[in-house]
Protein backbone atom coordinates (compact mmCIF):
# COMPACT_ATOMS: atom_id res chain seq x y z
CA UNK A 1 0.00 0.00 0.00
CA UNK A 2 1.02 3.74 -0.79
CA UNK A 3 -0.08 6.67 0.51
CA UNK A 4 0.42 10.14 -0.75
CA UNK A 5 -1.56 13.46 -0.45
CA UNK A 6 -2.45 16.40 -2.52
CA UNK A 7 -3.68 19.92 -1.36
CA UNK A 8 -5.79 21.69 -3.48
CA UNK A 9 -5.87 25.10 -1.05
CA UNK A 10 -4.56 26.55 1.50
CA UNK A 11 -6.75 25.89 4.25
CA UNK A 12 -5.88 22.15 6.01
CA UNK A 13 -8.68 20.78 5.24
CA UNK A 14 -8.28 21.26 1.51
CA UNK A 15 -6.35 18.30 0.65
CA UNK A 16 -6.49 15.10 -0.61
CA UNK A 17 -5.52 11.57 0.60
CA UNK A 18 -4.47 9.27 -1.76
CA UNK A 19 -4.00 5.62 -1.40
CA UNK A 20 -2.54 2.95 -4.49
CA UNK A 21 -1.62 -0.36 -4.47
CA UNK A 22 2.26 -0.19 -4.65
CA UNK A 23 5.12 2.26 -2.66
CA UNK A 24 5.04 5.43 -4.25
CA UNK A 25 8.73 6.60 -6.07
CA UNK A 26 11.04 8.40 -3.47
CA UNK A 27 11.65 11.29 -5.51
CA UNK A 28 10.78 14.73 -3.96
CA UNK A 29 7.56 15.36 -3.22
CA UNK A 30 6.34 12.31 -1.92
CA UNK A 31 5.65 10.57 1.07
CA UNK A 32 5.68 7.68 3.46
CA UNK A 33 2.51 6.51 5.69
CA UNK A 34 3.96 8.28 8.94
CA UNK A 35 4.85 11.64 6.66
CA UNK A 36 2.90 14.92 6.85
CA UNK A 37 4.95 16.60 4.65
CA UNK A 38 2.51 18.03 1.22
CA UNK A 39 3.52 16.04 -1.69
CA UNK A 40 2.53 18.36 -4.46
CA UNK A 41 2.01 16.46 -7.51
CA UNK A 42 2.61 12.97 -6.15
CA UNK A 43 -0.01 10.14 -7.10
CA UNK A 44 0.00 6.97 -5.04
CA UNK A 45 1.03 4.06 -6.94
CA UNK A 46 1.38 3.72 -10.67
CA UNK A 47 -1.87 3.51 -13.21
CA UNK A 48 -3.00 0.11 -13.78
CA UNK A 49 -5.83 -1.56 -15.13
CA UNK A 50 -8.37 -1.16 -12.12
CA UNK A 51 -10.59 2.34 -12.41
CA UNK A 52 -9.45 4.64 -9.70
CA UNK A 53 -11.94 5.59 -7.37
CA UNK A 54 -12.98 9.29 -5.71
CA UNK A 55 -14.57 9.33 -2.33
CA UNK A 56 -16.19 11.90 -0.89
CA UNK A 57 -17.16 11.52 2.98
CA UNK A 58 -20.33 12.75 4.49
CA UNK A 59 -21.15 13.96 7.93
CA UNK A 60 -23.69 16.32 7.14
CA UNK A 61 -21.46 19.50 5.86
CA UNK A 62 -20.31 19.81 9.60
CA UNK A 63 -17.99 16.93 9.71
CA UNK A 64 -20.03 14.95 11.82
CA UNK A 65 -17.33 12.44 9.65
CA UNK A 66 -14.28 12.69 7.69
CA UNK A 67 -12.07 11.84 4.92
CA UNK A 68 -9.97 9.83 7.54
CA UNK A 69 -13.40 7.53 8.45
CA UNK A 70 -13.51 6.07 4.67
CA UNK A 71 -10.08 5.12 4.68
CA UNK A 72 -10.99 1.31 5.81
CA UNK A 73 -12.72 1.46 2.42
CA UNK A 74 -10.06 3.38 0.53
CA UNK A 75 -7.71 0.33 1.99
CA UNK A 76 -10.37 -2.30 0.52
CA UNK A 77 -10.43 -1.01 -2.77
CA UNK A 78 -6.85 -0.55 -3.02
CA UNK A 79 -6.31 -4.50 -1.82
CA UNK A 80 -8.49 -4.38 -4.99
CA UNK A 81 -6.35 -2.67 -7.14
CA UNK A 82 -7.84 0.57 -7.73
CA UNK A 83 -6.28 3.49 -6.91
CA UNK A 84 -8.15 5.60 -4.19
CA UNK A 85 -8.36 9.69 -4.39
CA UNK A 86 -10.39 10.75 -0.62
CA UNK A 87 -11.33 14.16 -0.90
CA UNK A 88 -11.44 16.25 2.44
CA UNK A 89 -12.96 19.62 2.15
CA UNK A 90 -13.78 22.48 4.60
CA UNK A 91 -16.79 21.55 7.12
CA UNK A 92 -19.48 24.82 6.88
CA UNK A 93 -18.42 25.56 10.62
CA UNK A 94 -14.66 26.32 9.13
CA UNK A 95 -15.10 27.97 5.74
CA UNK A 96 -17.25 25.38 3.81
CA UNK A 97 -20.85 26.69 4.22
CA UNK A 98 -22.74 26.94 0.85
CA UNK A 99 -20.98 27.00 -1.70
CA UNK A 100 -17.48 26.56 -0.20
CA UNK A 101 -17.54 23.43 0.25
CA UNK A 102 -19.07 22.33 -3.48
CA UNK A 103 -16.21 24.60 -4.41
CA UNK A 104 -13.41 22.23 -2.52
CA UNK A 105 -14.91 19.33 -3.87
CA UNK A 106 -15.02 20.45 -7.75
CA UNK A 107 -11.25 21.72 -7.20
CA UNK A 108 -9.99 18.75 -5.93
CA UNK A 109 -11.41 17.17 -8.72
CA UNK A 110 -10.05 19.57 -11.21
CA UNK A 111 -6.43 18.63 -9.31
CA UNK A 112 -7.03 15.78 -9.69
CA UNK A 113 -6.93 15.38 -13.46
CA UNK A 114 -4.54 17.66 -13.72
CA UNK A 115 -1.95 15.72 -11.38
CA UNK A 116 -2.74 12.38 -13.88
CA UNK A 117 -5.18 11.75 -16.43
CA UNK A 118 -6.36 8.61 -15.25
CA UNK A 119 -8.85 10.25 -12.35
CA UNK A 120 -10.90 12.07 -15.37
CA UNK A 121 -12.30 8.92 -15.59
CA UNK A 122 -12.92 7.64 -12.29
CA UNK A 123 -15.49 6.83 -10.52
CA UNK A 124 -16.86 9.23 -8.47
CA UNK A 125 -18.36 7.89 -4.69
CA UNK A 126 -20.54 10.47 -2.61
CA UNK A 127 -21.43 9.02 0.59
CA UNK A 128 -24.93 10.81 2.29
CA UNK A 129 -23.76 14.61 2.67
CA UNK A 130 -20.49 13.65 -0.08
CA UNK A 131 -22.94 13.20 -2.66
CA UNK A 132 -24.58 16.37 -2.22
CA UNK A 133 -21.48 18.13 -2.84
CA UNK A 134 -20.37 15.29 -5.65
CA UNK A 135 -23.26 15.73 -8.02
CA UNK A 136 -23.29 19.59 -7.36
CA UNK A 137 -19.05 19.22 -8.47
CA UNK A 138 -20.31 17.38 -11.65
CA UNK A 139 -22.97 19.29 -12.61
CA UNK A 140 -22.87 21.51 -15.75
CA UNK A 141 -19.64 19.57 -16.83
CA UNK A 142 -20.78 17.18 -19.33
CA UNK A 143 -18.33 15.23 -18.02
CA UNK A 144 -20.19 11.74 -18.25
CA UNK A 145 -19.11 10.70 -15.11
CA UNK A 146 -19.71 7.49 -13.41
CA UNK A 147 -21.25 8.47 -10.32
CA UNK A 148 -22.01 6.36 -7.71
CA UNK A 149 -24.33 7.48 -4.25
CA UNK A 150 -24.28 5.79 -0.77
CA UNK A 151 -27.32 6.65 1.18
CA UNK A 152 -27.33 10.60 -0.64
CA UNK A 153 -28.87 13.84 0.81
CA UNK A 154 -29.19 15.94 -1.84
CA UNK A 155 -32.38 18.09 -2.36
CA UNK A 156 -31.60 20.51 0.52
CA UNK A 157 -35.22 21.10 0.51
CA UNK A 158 -36.63 18.29 1.14
CA UNK A 159 -33.78 17.05 3.32
CA UNK A 160 -34.17 20.39 5.44
CA UNK A 161 -38.41 19.90 5.42
CA UNK A 162 -37.48 16.44 7.04
CA UNK A 163 -34.55 17.72 9.67
CA UNK A 164 -32.30 15.16 8.06
CA UNK A 165 -29.27 15.73 10.39
CA UNK A 166 -30.65 17.80 12.96
CA UNK A 167 -30.34 21.30 11.01
CA UNK A 168 -27.49 20.95 9.76
CA UNK A 169 -28.89 22.27 6.04
CA UNK A 170 -30.11 25.19 7.59
CA UNK A 171 -26.69 25.59 9.16
CA UNK A 172 -24.60 24.93 5.80
CA UNK A 173 -26.94 27.56 3.68
CA UNK A 174 -27.33 30.29 6.40
CA UNK A 175 -25.42 32.43 4.48
CA UNK A 176 -26.90 31.82 1.61
CA UNK A 177 -30.44 32.11 2.64
CA UNK A 178 -29.61 35.17 5.03
CA UNK A 179 -28.73 36.31 1.42
CA UNK A 180 -31.78 35.39 -0.05
CA UNK A 181 -30.79 32.14 -1.65
CA UNK A 182 -33.21 29.16 -2.02
CA UNK A 183 -32.63 25.29 -0.97
CA UNK A 184 -33.49 24.56 -4.51
CA UNK A 185 -30.66 26.89 -5.84
CA UNK A 186 -28.06 24.88 -3.37
CA UNK A 187 -29.56 21.73 -4.90
CA UNK A 188 -27.82 20.45 -7.96
CA UNK A 189 -29.72 19.57 -10.72
CA UNK A 190 -27.20 17.06 -12.96
CA UNK A 191 -28.32 16.75 -16.88
CA UNK A 192 -27.92 13.21 -18.46
CA UNK A 193 -24.63 14.37 -20.55
CA UNK A 194 -23.16 15.35 -17.01
CA UNK A 195 -23.53 11.27 -15.96
CA UNK A 196 -22.41 8.68 -17.84
CA UNK A 197 -24.01 6.32 -14.98
CA UNK A 198 -25.79 7.35 -12.01
CA UNK A 199 -25.98 4.39 -9.39
CA UNK A 200 -27.41 5.12 -6.36
CA UNK A 201 -27.11 2.74 -2.81
CA UNK A 202 -29.57 2.80 -0.33
CA UNK A 203 -29.85 1.22 3.24
CA UNK A 204 -32.95 -0.58 4.65
CA UNK A 205 -32.36 0.92 7.63
CA UNK A 206 -30.89 3.64 7.48
CA UNK A 207 -31.25 5.92 10.49
CA UNK A 208 -29.82 9.35 9.22
CA UNK A 209 -31.61 9.11 5.73
CA UNK A 210 -34.99 8.78 5.52
CA UNK A 211 -36.58 6.52 2.90
CA UNK A 212 -38.68 9.74 2.18
CA UNK A 213 -35.86 11.43 0.79
CA UNK A 214 -34.34 8.91 -0.93
CA UNK A 215 -37.45 8.17 -3.31
CA UNK A 216 -38.08 11.84 -3.54
CA UNK A 217 -34.47 12.04 -5.10
CA UNK A 218 -35.22 8.80 -7.22
CA UNK A 219 -38.37 10.41 -8.67
CA UNK A 220 -36.56 13.43 -9.30
CA UNK A 221 -33.67 12.52 -11.00
CA UNK A 222 -35.63 9.62 -13.16
CA UNK A 223 -37.67 12.70 -14.27
CA UNK A 224 -34.60 14.35 -15.61
CA UNK A 225 -33.84 11.07 -17.68
CA UNK A 226 -30.56 10.52 -15.66
CA UNK A 227 -29.21 7.44 -16.51
CA UNK A 228 -29.92 5.63 -12.77
CA UNK A 229 -30.20 2.50 -11.34
CA UNK A 230 -30.89 2.06 -7.36
CA UNK A 231 -29.63 -0.76 -5.71
CA UNK A 232 -31.38 -1.28 -2.47
CA UNK A 233 -29.12 -2.98 0.85
CA UNK A 234 -31.15 -4.86 3.15
CA UNK A 235 -30.44 -5.16 6.80
CA UNK A 236 -28.06 -2.06 6.08
CA UNK A 237 -27.94 1.50 8.58
CA UNK A 238 -26.18 4.30 7.31
CA UNK A 239 -22.56 3.86 7.88
CA UNK A 240 -22.91 -0.13 6.74
CA UNK A 241 -22.59 1.21 3.56
CA UNK A 242 -18.90 2.48 3.86
CA UNK A 243 -17.14 -0.09 5.87
CA UNK A 244 -15.85 -3.13 4.98
CA UNK A 245 -16.02 -5.15 7.97
CA UNK A 246 -20.50 -4.91 7.09
CA UNK A 247 -21.88 -7.30 4.71
CA UNK A 248 -23.37 -4.37 3.48
CA UNK A 249 -20.10 -2.98 1.89
CA UNK A 250 -18.47 -6.33 1.49
CA UNK A 251 -21.22 -7.72 -0.54
CA UNK A 252 -22.80 -5.00 -2.41
CA UNK A 253 -20.85 -1.72 -2.62
CA UNK A 254 -17.23 -3.02 -2.90
CA UNK A 255 -18.49 -5.29 -5.91
CA UNK A 256 -20.26 -2.34 -7.57
CA UNK A 257 -17.33 -0.04 -6.84
CA UNK A 258 -14.98 -3.17 -8.60
CA UNK A 259 -17.05 -3.77 -11.43
CA UNK A 260 -18.26 -7.03 -10.26
CA UNK A 261 -21.87 -8.79 -10.38
CA UNK A 262 -24.03 -7.19 -7.12
CA UNK A 263 -25.83 -10.28 -5.10
CA UNK A 264 -28.35 -7.36 -3.88
CA UNK A 265 -31.95 -6.85 -5.43
CA UNK A 266 -32.23 -3.81 -8.18
CA UNK B 1 -8.29 32.94 46.00
CA UNK B 2 -4.85 33.70 44.48
CA UNK B 3 -4.14 36.98 43.99
CA UNK B 4 -1.01 38.54 42.42
CA UNK B 5 1.25 41.75 42.91
CA UNK B 6 -0.22 44.60 40.60
CA UNK B 7 -4.05 43.10 41.12
CA UNK B 8 -5.02 46.27 43.08
CA UNK B 9 -4.02 48.13 39.54
CA UNK B 10 -6.29 46.16 37.45
CA UNK B 11 -9.41 48.15 35.53
CA UNK B 12 -12.26 46.69 37.75
CA UNK B 13 -14.33 47.49 34.79
CA UNK B 14 -12.97 45.36 31.47
CA UNK B 15 -13.79 46.64 28.19
CA UNK B 16 -15.87 43.63 27.57
CA UNK B 17 -18.24 44.30 30.14
CA UNK B 18 -18.66 48.00 29.38
CA UNK B 19 -18.86 47.16 25.51
CA UNK B 20 -20.94 43.62 24.98
CA UNK B 21 -21.25 42.51 21.85
CA UNK B 22 -24.06 42.95 19.34
CA UNK B 23 -26.96 41.22 18.73
CA UNK B 24 -25.86 40.32 15.50
CA UNK B 25 -22.56 39.41 16.74
CA UNK B 26 -24.18 37.25 19.60
CA UNK B 27 -26.97 35.83 16.50
CA UNK B 28 -24.04 34.68 14.22
CA UNK B 29 -21.23 33.17 17.31
CA UNK B 30 -24.53 31.30 17.87
CA UNK B 31 -25.07 30.22 14.98
CA UNK B 32 -21.37 29.32 14.22
CA UNK B 33 -21.64 26.77 16.70
CA UNK B 34 -24.95 25.56 16.96
CA UNK B 35 -23.01 24.56 13.00
CA UNK B 36 -20.38 22.67 15.22
CA UNK B 37 -20.03 18.68 14.70
CA UNK B 38 -20.88 15.86 16.99
CA UNK B 39 -17.50 14.52 18.47
CA UNK B 40 -16.89 10.90 18.91
CA UNK B 41 -14.89 10.74 21.99
CA UNK B 42 -15.22 7.17 21.95
CA UNK B 43 -12.74 7.18 18.97
CA UNK B 44 -9.95 9.73 20.41
CA UNK B 45 -8.05 9.80 17.17
CA UNK B 46 -11.19 10.67 15.62
CA UNK B 47 -12.19 13.09 18.04
CA UNK B 48 -8.81 14.93 17.92
CA UNK B 49 -9.00 15.50 14.39
CA UNK B 50 -11.96 17.33 15.08
CA UNK B 51 -11.52 19.27 18.53
CA UNK B 52 -8.29 20.34 16.89
CA UNK B 53 -9.71 22.01 14.27
CA UNK B 54 -12.47 23.44 16.50
CA UNK B 55 -10.47 24.63 19.43
CA UNK B 56 -8.12 26.56 16.31
CA UNK B 57 -11.38 27.71 14.57
CA UNK B 58 -12.91 29.71 18.11
CA UNK B 59 -9.27 30.06 19.80
CA UNK B 60 -7.94 32.09 16.50
CA UNK B 61 -10.97 33.97 16.39
CA UNK B 62 -10.48 36.41 18.79
CA UNK B 63 -13.77 38.68 18.29
CA UNK B 64 -15.94 35.37 18.25
CA UNK B 65 -13.97 34.20 21.64
CA UNK B 66 -14.92 37.77 23.36
CA UNK B 67 -18.41 37.47 21.79
CA UNK B 68 -18.72 33.85 23.51
CA UNK B 69 -16.95 34.91 26.74
CA UNK B 70 -19.26 37.75 26.94
CA UNK B 71 -22.44 35.86 26.27
CA UNK B 72 -21.23 33.21 28.89
CA UNK B 73 -20.68 36.33 31.67
CA UNK B 74 -24.89 36.89 30.46
CA UNK B 75 -26.01 33.31 30.37
CA UNK B 76 -26.89 31.97 34.22
CA UNK B 77 -26.67 28.80 33.45
CA UNK B 78 -22.73 28.84 32.11
CA UNK B 79 -21.93 31.49 34.80
CA UNK B 80 -22.79 28.73 37.23
CA UNK B 81 -20.24 27.07 36.05
CA UNK B 82 -17.90 29.20 36.49
CA UNK B 83 -15.49 27.96 39.22
CA UNK B 84 -12.00 28.44 40.79
CA UNK B 85 -9.58 25.79 42.23
CA UNK B 86 -6.39 25.71 43.65
CA UNK B 87 -4.32 25.56 40.50
CA UNK B 88 -6.31 26.63 37.55
CA UNK B 89 -9.59 28.89 37.09
CA UNK B 90 -11.92 27.83 34.44
CA UNK B 91 -14.62 30.17 32.29
CA UNK B 92 -17.33 28.10 30.87
CA UNK B 93 -17.83 29.36 27.34
CA UNK B 94 -20.34 26.91 25.68
CA UNK B 95 -22.25 23.38 26.92
CA UNK B 96 -23.71 20.84 24.51
CA UNK B 97 -23.51 17.72 26.29
CA UNK B 98 -25.34 15.97 23.29
CA UNK B 99 -22.51 17.15 20.87
CA UNK B 100 -20.09 16.24 23.39
CA UNK B 101 -18.98 19.94 23.32
CA UNK B 102 -18.06 21.27 26.63
CA UNK B 103 -16.25 24.33 25.70
CA UNK B 104 -14.37 26.30 28.41
CA UNK B 105 -11.02 28.57 29.09
CA UNK B 106 -8.63 27.05 31.48
CA UNK B 107 -7.09 30.31 33.59
CA UNK B 108 -3.95 29.03 35.44
CA UNK B 109 -2.88 30.40 38.37
CA UNK B 110 0.50 31.69 39.82
CA UNK B 111 0.53 28.74 42.62
CA UNK B 112 1.30 25.50 41.21
CA UNK B 113 1.97 22.25 42.93
CA UNK B 114 2.75 19.06 40.49
CA UNK B 115 0.11 16.42 40.83
CA UNK B 116 -0.20 13.47 39.56
CA UNK B 117 -3.76 12.93 38.18
CA UNK B 118 -5.99 11.34 35.42
CA UNK B 119 -9.61 13.09 34.11
CA UNK B 120 -13.16 12.47 34.85
CA UNK B 121 -13.66 13.04 30.56
CA UNK B 122 -11.23 13.28 27.55
CA UNK B 123 -10.28 16.72 26.76
CA UNK B 124 -8.54 18.56 23.91
CA UNK B 125 -6.61 21.75 24.88
CA UNK B 126 -5.63 24.69 22.72
CA UNK B 127 -2.73 26.83 24.87
CA UNK B 128 -3.38 30.37 23.80
CA UNK B 129 -1.12 31.46 26.55
CA UNK B 130 1.67 30.75 28.24
CA UNK B 131 3.33 27.26 28.35
CA UNK B 132 2.98 23.57 30.10
CA UNK B 133 5.53 21.57 31.29
CA UNK B 134 3.24 18.43 30.25
CA UNK B 135 4.55 14.97 31.73
CA UNK B 136 2.67 11.80 31.33
CA UNK B 137 3.44 8.64 34.07
CA UNK B 138 2.64 4.95 33.98
CA UNK B 139 1.89 2.81 37.05
CA UNK B 140 1.46 -0.92 38.18
CA UNK B 141 -0.90 -0.03 40.75
CA UNK B 142 -4.40 0.20 41.54
CA UNK B 143 -5.79 4.07 41.51
CA UNK B 144 -7.02 4.48 45.22
CA UNK B 145 -6.11 5.49 48.57
CA UNK B 146 -3.38 2.80 49.15
CA UNK B 147 -1.65 4.48 46.08
CA UNK B 148 2.34 4.93 46.29
CA UNK B 149 3.63 8.11 44.57
CA UNK B 150 6.88 6.65 44.03
CA UNK B 151 5.10 3.96 41.86
CA UNK B 152 4.30 6.64 39.31
CA UNK B 153 6.79 6.57 36.68
CA UNK B 154 6.85 9.41 33.87
CA UNK B 155 8.11 8.16 30.60
CA UNK B 156 6.94 11.17 28.51
CA UNK B 157 7.97 14.84 28.82
CA UNK B 158 8.01 17.70 26.68
CA UNK B 159 6.96 21.66 26.80
CA UNK B 160 3.89 22.39 25.71
CA UNK B 161 3.95 25.86 23.50
CA UNK B 162 1.54 28.42 23.11
CA UNK B 163 0.34 27.69 19.82
CA UNK B 164 0.12 23.94 20.25
CA UNK B 165 -3.02 21.89 20.64
CA UNK B 166 -3.30 18.47 22.55
CA UNK B 167 -5.65 15.49 23.44
CA UNK B 168 -5.80 13.39 25.92
CA UNK B 169 -7.53 10.46 26.91
CA UNK B 170 -9.73 10.21 30.47
CA UNK B 171 -7.40 7.21 31.44
CA UNK B 172 -4.03 8.99 30.79
CA UNK B 173 -1.95 9.84 33.99
CA UNK B 174 -0.15 12.91 33.83
CA UNK B 175 1.10 16.50 35.28
CA UNK B 176 0.80 20.08 34.09
CA UNK B 177 3.28 22.82 35.27
CA UNK B 178 2.16 25.67 33.55
CA UNK B 179 3.71 28.93 33.54
CA UNK B 180 1.28 31.64 35.89
CA UNK B 181 -1.65 32.75 33.74
CA UNK B 182 -1.45 30.14 31.10
CA UNK B 183 -4.35 30.13 29.05
CA UNK B 184 -6.06 27.26 27.49
CA UNK B 185 -8.89 26.71 25.48
CA UNK B 186 -10.34 23.44 26.56
CA UNK B 187 -12.71 20.97 24.67
CA UNK B 188 -14.15 18.52 27.16
CA UNK B 189 -15.83 14.82 26.31
CA UNK B 190 -19.08 13.92 28.87
CA UNK B 191 -17.93 12.37 32.03
CA UNK B 192 -16.23 9.17 31.40
CA UNK B 193 -16.50 7.61 35.21
CA UNK B 194 -17.64 8.87 38.36
CA UNK B 195 -14.54 10.34 39.63
CA UNK B 196 -11.17 11.18 38.78
CA UNK B 197 -8.05 10.17 40.51
CA UNK B 198 -5.48 12.45 42.44
CA UNK B 199 -1.84 12.04 43.74
CA UNK B 200 0.43 15.13 45.16
CA UNK B 201 3.75 14.41 44.30
CA UNK B 202 5.45 15.84 47.35
CA UNK B 203 3.57 13.95 50.07
CA UNK B 204 1.69 11.30 48.22
CA UNK B 205 -1.99 12.38 49.34
CA UNK B 206 -4.58 10.76 47.25
CA UNK B 207 -8.01 12.83 46.77
CA UNK B 208 -10.71 13.08 44.02
CA UNK B 209 -12.68 14.99 41.80
CA UNK B 210 -16.01 14.51 41.13
CA UNK B 211 -18.45 16.59 39.07
CA UNK B 212 -20.74 19.29 40.16
CA UNK B 213 -23.92 16.62 40.50
CA UNK B 214 -21.50 14.64 43.16
CA UNK B 215 -20.63 17.81 45.14
CA UNK B 216 -22.11 19.55 48.01
CA UNK B 217 -23.77 22.56 47.82
CA UNK B 218 -21.38 24.31 50.54
CA UNK B 219 -18.74 22.89 47.82
CA UNK B 220 -20.22 24.08 45.22
CA UNK B 221 -20.86 27.55 46.51
CA UNK B 222 -16.95 27.38 47.72
CA UNK B 223 -15.59 26.99 44.09
CA UNK B 224 -18.20 29.52 42.51
CA UNK B 225 -16.30 32.13 40.42
CA UNK B 226 -16.48 35.37 42.28
CA UNK B 227 -17.42 38.64 39.90
CA UNK B 228 -14.57 40.18 41.57
CA UNK B 229 -12.70 37.35 40.53
CA UNK B 230 -14.35 37.49 37.41
CA UNK B 231 -12.97 40.90 36.57
CA UNK B 232 -9.40 40.19 37.07
CA UNK B 233 -9.71 37.15 34.03
CA UNK B 234 -11.79 39.21 31.88
CA UNK B 235 -8.70 42.15 32.48
CA UNK B 236 -6.43 40.05 32.04
CA UNK B 237 -7.83 37.96 29.14
CA UNK B 238 -8.30 41.77 27.51
CA UNK B 239 -4.15 42.13 28.36
CA UNK B 240 -3.01 39.36 26.84
CA UNK B 241 -4.65 39.97 23.37
CA UNK B 242 -6.97 37.19 23.89
CA UNK B 243 -10.63 38.99 24.24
Amino acid sequence: MSYGRLDYGPSPWQRIDLYGPAEPETASGTETPSGTETAPGTQAGPADSAVPVVLVHGGFWRHDRTAHDLEPLACALVGRGHRVAVVEYRPSWDGGAWPAAADDCRAALRELAEQDACWAGATLVGHSAGGHLLLASVAGTARGAAVVLLAPVVDLAEAARLGVGGGSVEDFLAAHLKAGGSHEQATPEPDPADLGSLTVVGAEHDQAVPHELTEHQLTVWGRRGLPLTWVSVPDARHMHLVNPERPACRTVVLPLLTGRASNAEE
Amino acid sequence: MATRPGDDLLDPNPAILLTPPSDTELTKAEALMASLPTVRWDEVERAAEITDAIARRLGDDRALLRTLVARAVRTPELREKFECHALDDKIVIWDDQEKGLRIRLRLANTDQYERVHNHRYSFTAYILHGAYQHTLYATDQPLDETADVTRFWPYFVREEPAGRVITLDHEQLHTTITEPETISLMIQSPARKRRAFMIRKDSGDVWYRYGAADESAERRAEVRMSDERLHHWLSRLEAFGLL
